[in-house]
């Protein structure tokens, strides 16, 4: 896979497993994924409910919760192994380094603090300042994230806000702490089309303007259309396929990939009446200098049992995971071109 | 507020006139539906869209009569079933089905799928002598699923099998009329775009007429023929899909279909978001003038009082509740 030398996150060989019920077998939900976050991008990581999006994402700020553990690889945070290290240390990274947003901005504020007391505390524990500097801060913090009568706002409690607000103070909050990486974890769950719109496209601003790296965990293609540099596709916990938005929306090589795209709804067009439903094969056989390599689903390689996948480059960022074993001839011809 | 008046169909299933849903909430009230409505032809696949706070499912639950309303008449093939007493609307219980958002929770997680699809048979009589098993094994096909799952519990099922279910069960008695409240919102998107399928191809196959209670813009324009937008409890504009998606009349409609994200990168540099001040407000007071008045960057003085009619923007009936497009030039666009 790409390595990319100045990434802010870089994270290798991953696998996070949870155990069962008897507690004695661990099952993998994040399994062997490797993926960076280069410094003032924003990555989309794209996957199906349960395909490890978010165990991935916990896993940058060491929040894997017990009984689930990381059981192998790395996760660099500028260049730090978050893996393994104490609670102190994670003190240095959580918040500085990287900072999170959740889908339920509502349920992640304290419901007994004021709004303006709770975005206060931030500046005064991570940006060191006084009590009148912090809530001067804070009021302007509000304004920049939109909302129109911040002292007001700054006033409320969690639940006097509405999802849309409760989620534009979120954002405030972490952009407060001057994180070099903001974790969005379906930040618009349940939250109305326009209002949806609005956070994405504040999201962007506050990126463009800081400079930080954003991750987006989503399951809408539409929003990582519009909003993200690159994008990583997830399933039954393995990365399947990274790539540049643009590269991966013309040029999808992973069949799932090709699924995904294959099964979008679009809005700006009539739909196809004489479109056929989407039958793609569980395999599709890629040429990569000559050579053939199988881009084979999850689903159908743990059935076989064949070798250990690899993300194989298969264009300028692009990489697929395959399985090296070379074929002599394309088996069966998929979308590859 | 809003009236309709006119864009009669000579002979609708459905013909909703005036309704109104006042909730009695923490003492005060909330203005959930305020004076809706609309017909809704044998055959057709009807969309009603909006944010939260417009009072789509309100009006869902009010067709199918899980809640009454305050006010206004639902005529089903001629028939006025708001005066209708529960053992009087019973017969047509079979003929007015719903399919729920969350099947998770609308199927009795006790029951098998088995057990779920005999009782609508059974209850509405439309089990033919000793033919359950036969009935249930056609159902279990036109959903397309295997008929070994009709010994299962939902819990051993998956999201889009669970669906599955709560449409065979929708469809068990054959209905005229569907409401489909989200019935895709819960579901991943590869098995979105499948179920998608099943109900374009269910209604072609048995000739049902669709509600189709979304939020989901994208689900909307690949299923329905036409498109009722409401804002607050009102609808603000009515016509044939590709009418209201490619040429969008109300300031409401435009800002919704503008923030609808599209998966396509190549475009992302033609979007053109527009973005309305503020959020949908809750109505303690029946409203006055347009419902939009409050966040709309065109409204004027005349705007915001009496009621506002609705003027013909389009073809096919394409119409908005929008002084904008008064004939006489009360509107400052267009």
């Amino acid at each position: 896979m790409t390595s990319r030398p100045s990434a802010l996150i870089s994270i290798h060989n991953l696998t996070i497993a949870f155990p069962d019920e008897t507690g004695e077998r661990f099952t993998p939900v994040v399994k062997d994924v490797s993926l960076t976050v280069g410094r003032h991008e924003i990555l989309g990581l794209v996957g199906e409910s349960g395909s490890g999006k978010t165990q991935t994402a916990l896993a940058i700020l060491a929040l894997t919760r017990p009984p689930g553990r990381v059981v192998g690889g790395s996760v660099l945070v500028d260049g730090e192994d978050v893996v393994g290290m104490d609670e102190a240390e994670l003190r240095r990274v959580r918040g500085k380094k990287a900072a999170m947003i959740f889908q339920s901005p509502r349920t992640s504020l304290n419901p007994l603090m004021t709004i303006g007391d709770q975005i206060g505390r931030v500046y005064q524990r991570h940006r060191g300042l006084g009590k009148s500097a912090a809530r001067t801060a804070s009021l302007a913090m509000l304004r920049r994230v939109g909302i129109a009568g911040p002292e007001r706002v700054a006033a409320s409690y969690p639940h006097q806000l509405s999802g849309g607000m409760a989620q534009r103070v979120m954002i405030g909050m972490m952009v407060a702490c001057g994180p070099e990486l903001l974790i969005a974890d379906e930040p618009t769950t349940g939250l109305d089309v326009t209002i949806q719109a609005q956070i994405f496209d504040l999201i962007q601003e506050v990126q463009a303007e800081t400079g930080m790296s954003v991750l987006l965990i989503t399951h809408d293609l539409g929003v990582v259309a519009e909003t993200c540099h690159r994008v990583a596709v997830m399933q039954a916990g393995r990365v399947v396929e990274i790539a540049p938005v643009a590269e991966l929306f013309a040029r999808p090589r992973h069949p799932y990939t090709i699924r995904l795209l294959g099964a979008l709804l679009r809005p700006d067009q009539p739909f196809d009446l004489t479109r056929e439903t989407m039958q793609v094969s569980p395999e599709t056989v890629l040429e990569i200098e000559g050579r053939h390599y199988r881009a084979v689903s999850v689903d159908s390689w743990a059935a076989k049992g064949v070798s250990t996948p690899e993300l194989v480059e298969v264009g300028p960022e692009h990489v697929v995971l395959c399985h090296v074993t070379e074929v002599g001839a394309p088996i069966v011809a998929g979308a590859s071109t | 507020m809003i009236e309709s008046n006119g864009g009669a169909v000579a002979n609708p299933l459905i013909d909703v006139r005036g309704l109104r849903k006042i909730f009695s909430a923490h003492g005060g009230r909330v203005y959930a539906v305020n004076g809706v409505s609309f017909q809704i032809e044998a055959g057709e696949a009807v969309a009603l869209v909006g944010e939260s706070g417009s009072g789509k499912s309100t009006v869902a639950k009010c067709l199918v009569r899980l809640i009454d309303p305050s006010e206004g008449q639902i005529v089903f093939r001629g028939q006025d079933v708001t005066k209708l007493g529960e053992g009087e609307f019973r017969p047509l219980r079979s003929r007015i089905q719903m399919v729920f958002q969350d099947p998770t929770m609308s199927l009795n997680p006790r029951l098998t799928v088995k057990q779920t699809l005999s009782e609508p048979l059974k209850l509405h009589g439309v089990v033919r002598n000793g033919s359950l098993d036969g009935q249930l094994g056609e159902l279990m096909d036109l959903v397309n699923l295997d008929r070994r799952l009709l010994g299962r519990r939902p819990h051993q099922l998956s999201g889009g099998q669970k669906q599955r279910v709560g449409i065979a069960r929708a469809i068990a008695t054959r209905p005229d009329f569907v409401v489909l409240d989200e019935p895709t919102s819960s579901l991943d998107m590869s098995i979105r775009i499948q179920i998608i399928d099943l109900l374009r191809r269910l209604q072609g196959e048995l000739g049902m007429t669709y509600l189709f209670i979304s939020h989901d813009l994208s689900t909307v324009r690949s299923l329905c023929s036409r498109v009722i937008v409401m804002y607050l409890g009102t609808v603000v504009e009515e016509g044939p899909v590709e009418e209201i998606f490619t040429n969008p009349k109300h300031p409401y409609t435009q800002a919704l279909l503008s923030a609808v994200p599209i998966p396509d990168p190549t475009r992302r540099h033609e979007r053109r978001r527009i973005v309305l001040p503020g959020e949908t407000p809750h109505l303690a007071a029946p409203p006055v003038g347009c419902p939009l008045a409050d966040r709309c960057p065109y409204v004027q003085p005349s705007h915001r009082v009496g009621t506002i009619p609705f003027f013909e923007v389009g073809p096919g009936g394409h119409r908005a509740a929008c002084l904008l497009y008064a004939p006489d030039g009360d509107g400052v666009r267009r």
